[in-house]
């Protein structure tokens, strides 16, 4: 068969996806048909959202977060770091009050009454998280370590979904003119790995701009010790547990050519593998240098003495003790490229300091280089403005910082029993 | 039917080919249905409708172009009314939550910022309704628009509470076809488990997984 052939055919298959009926500025679903190889962890249909606008052709593609998992509790959702979605994606997700945790992110909402950006004139779209595997995944997998007689089959689809849903925008709503691809935590990570993916499909004719929130790739060279590169352990057990290294998944294609300068020995390698792919577009990085949910999922799970830490503070101390390491590995390497900006205050009070686009951006200023907030470097990226490099430093006023409204009002949900 | 597949998807694909420059889109972006009904110079036979019968005035919010453009892209769509009068509400609704963003910024009387929030707060469960807005996106706004409203803060969580209680709706009913498909599912991986551990193949197991999933859930229905 022909590249041709198959792309054709990848084509005719999505037009039998339900078609976009819905009208602007409404949020429609799209349900990708299953021989796609789309689905969703329980093998349920993978569904995404679209809300289009008639006044422009940019468009804003968010990756949801949440979680991941290489074990049957984890991928079943539970634990603090259970994957999102382990049931599917429900017809009339967006309506639910369970959409993204509940959280509000300023490139899904249109009319946020908290913050403005400007791709809230574009065409949005949505990526709901179903897999488990940071949208990246290329495996099916049976579980059954913690519930022996019930197993879980968890589709690990990451990839097959954001490659169909990516072909089905480009059918359905043709070439957009600037591109913006973000995501937060899980969804950080989908958006950076699957870029060229989407980039490739939607071939679009204006600036391209990656915000990737909180889900950093980290240094971790093969070669080297989890002493040296505390993210080795979790790289080399989600390459296996989500197929990133058998012949459809994501490094394979990443060293067959679609990535310039990637490193198969080092997941890390990706962001500026990415750059150098793309040297006309921009790749923005965020975090906070006090997360606490990134970290624990990076680490928790592969080094004992967090998971028997005695009591808060010497939990603390074992995870940022790698974590900081980390950021500033991370940082060196992303120096290297023109095309790429970071920013990472110190803390902010929610969410154990993950995120700074979920909500609003109140709390994510770097007052030390005069910065209120996350806003100037996302439109600096979005306007191709100089590259900004910020990382604040040890900040304890962050910790009793003023936040907006809604910040509380979230604080006080998420902390009532 | 391969090759009709394949002409059907050259036709659909053609006018998202072209890049979109301002100088085709005029005032509005062509949409894809329209694209596709129309083919990607209008040459394919499709009744010319006449114009809609309103002609509402130019809601906030919109430029009188774009206004007018919506009109001629929704003429002949038997819709078309209905759609108009819906987009009109929209941007009438949202360019007033815009204008009390705005006033809450700035600063202006409180009672004019009451006024402002009890409008937007009462077609706030229509937005919802219409998937014009999400639930966590109707749950920010309406937030907003309780701190205009009600000054006291336990009170204003109590009404947040209740507002969420009667216009946030649980998930809907699981996909009906999932039951069967997990049933099955369980029988594949029980036959398979019960194997010898040296003969269980792993790829074979996903191959008969794969296809049971593409026969439960078919083409994508909804």
């Amino acid at each position: 068969m022909t590249r041709c052939t198959r792309i054709l055919s990848a084509f005719a298959l999505l037009l039998g996806a339900p078609l976009a009926q819905a009208g602007y500025f409404q949020w429609e679903m799209v349900e990708l048909p299953a021989a796609t190889g789309a689905a969703c962890g329980d093998g349920s249909p993978y569904r995404f959202f679209v809300n289009r606008t008639p006044f422009s052709h940019d468009m804003a593609v968010s990756f949801e977060g949440g979680g991941a998992c290489w074990d049957q509790k984890a991928c079943l959702g539970e634990g603090k770091l259970g994957a999102a979605n382990p049931n599917g994606i429900p017809v009339d997700y967006m309506q639910s009050p369970n959409v993204a945790h509940g959280l509000v992110t300023p490139f899904t909402a249109r009319n946020d009454p908290a913050q403005t950006v400007q791709t809230q004139s574009w065409n949005l779209v949505f990526f709901p998280y179903c897999t488990g595997d940071v949208h990246a995944g290329s495996k099916v997998a049976v579980y059954a370590d913690a519930y022996p007689a019930t197993p879980r089959v968890e589709y690990h689809r990451g990839q097959a979904n954001v490659s169909a849903a990516a072909q089905w925008l480009r059918a359905n709503l043709g070439q957009p003119a600037k591109l913006l691809l973000t995501g937060f935590s899980a969804g950080g990570v989908g958006a950076t790995v699957t870029y060229p993916l989407v980039r490739d499909a939607l071939q679009p004719t204006g600036n391209v701009t990656l915000l990737a929130d909180s889900g950093p790739l980290m240094q971790a060279p093969r070669s080297g010790s989890p002493a040296q590169y505390p993210s080795l352990p979790l790289h080399n057990t989600i390459r296996a547990a989500w197929g990133l290294d058998e012949a459809d998944g994501l490094v394979t294609r990443f060293s067959s050519g679609l990535l310039v300068g990637f490193d198969p020995n080092n997941l890390g390698s990706v962001s500026g593998a990415l750059a150098l792919t793309y040297p006309g577009d921009r790749f923005g990085y965020m975090l906070f240098t006090r997360d606490s949910n990134f970290s624990a999922f990076s680490y928790e799970k592969f080094y004992p003495d967090i998971a028997n830490a005695p009591n808060q503070s010497a939990y603390q101390h074992a995870l940022f003790s790698r974590w900081w390491p980390d950021i500033a590995q991370w940082t060196a390497a992303l120096d290297a490229y023109a095309n790429v900006s970071y920013y990472v205050p110190y803390f902010r009070n929610v969410n154990d300091s993950h995120c700074l686009t979920i909500i609003d951006f109140s709390g994510t200023g770097i007052e030390s280089a005069g910065i209120a907030s996350v806003a100037p470097f996302v439109d600096s990226s979005l306007d191709r403005g100089p590259p900004t490099r910020l990382v604040e430093p040890e900040n304890a006023a962050d910790f009793t910082q003023p936040l907006s409204i809604y910040v509380r009002l979230f604080n006080l949900i998420s902390r009532s029993p | 039917m391969a090759a009709a597949a394949a002409a059907l998807a050259t036709v659909w694909l053609w006018p998202a080919d072209e890049p979109a420059t301002p100088a085709r889109l005029s005032a509005v972006a062509t949409p894809p249905s329209t694209a596709a009904a129309h083919g990607p110079s209008g040459a394919t036979a499709a009744p010319v409708a006449p114009a809609l019968q309103v002609a509402p005035a130019v809601p906030p919010g919109i430029s009188s172009e774009q206004w007018a453009a919506l009109q001629v892209q929704l003429r002949g769509r038997p819709d078309g009314p209905a759609e108009l009068r819906r987009l009109g509400d929209y941007f009438a609704w949202s360019d007033a939550l815009r204008r009390f963003r705005e006033a809450r910024l700035t600063g202006i009387a409180a009672t004019d910022l009451q006024a402002l929030a009890q409008t937007r707060d009462e077609g706030l469960p229509e937005r919802l309704r219409r998937s014009e807005v999400t639930a966590a996106e109707a749950r920010q706004i309406e937030s907003a628009l309780l701190e205009a409203i009600q000054p006291d803060p336990s009170r204003r969580a109590d009404q947040l509470e209740r507002w969420s209680t009667a216009h946030l709706a649980p998930p809907a009913a699981v996909d009906t076809r999932q039951a069967e498909f997990e049933r099955r599912q369980s029988e594949l991986v029980a036959a398979w488990s019960a194997q010898p551990a040296a003969a269980r193949d792993r790829g074979a197991l996903a191959r008969e997984l794969e296809a049971l999933r593409r026969q439960s859930f078919g083409s994508g229905s909804r």
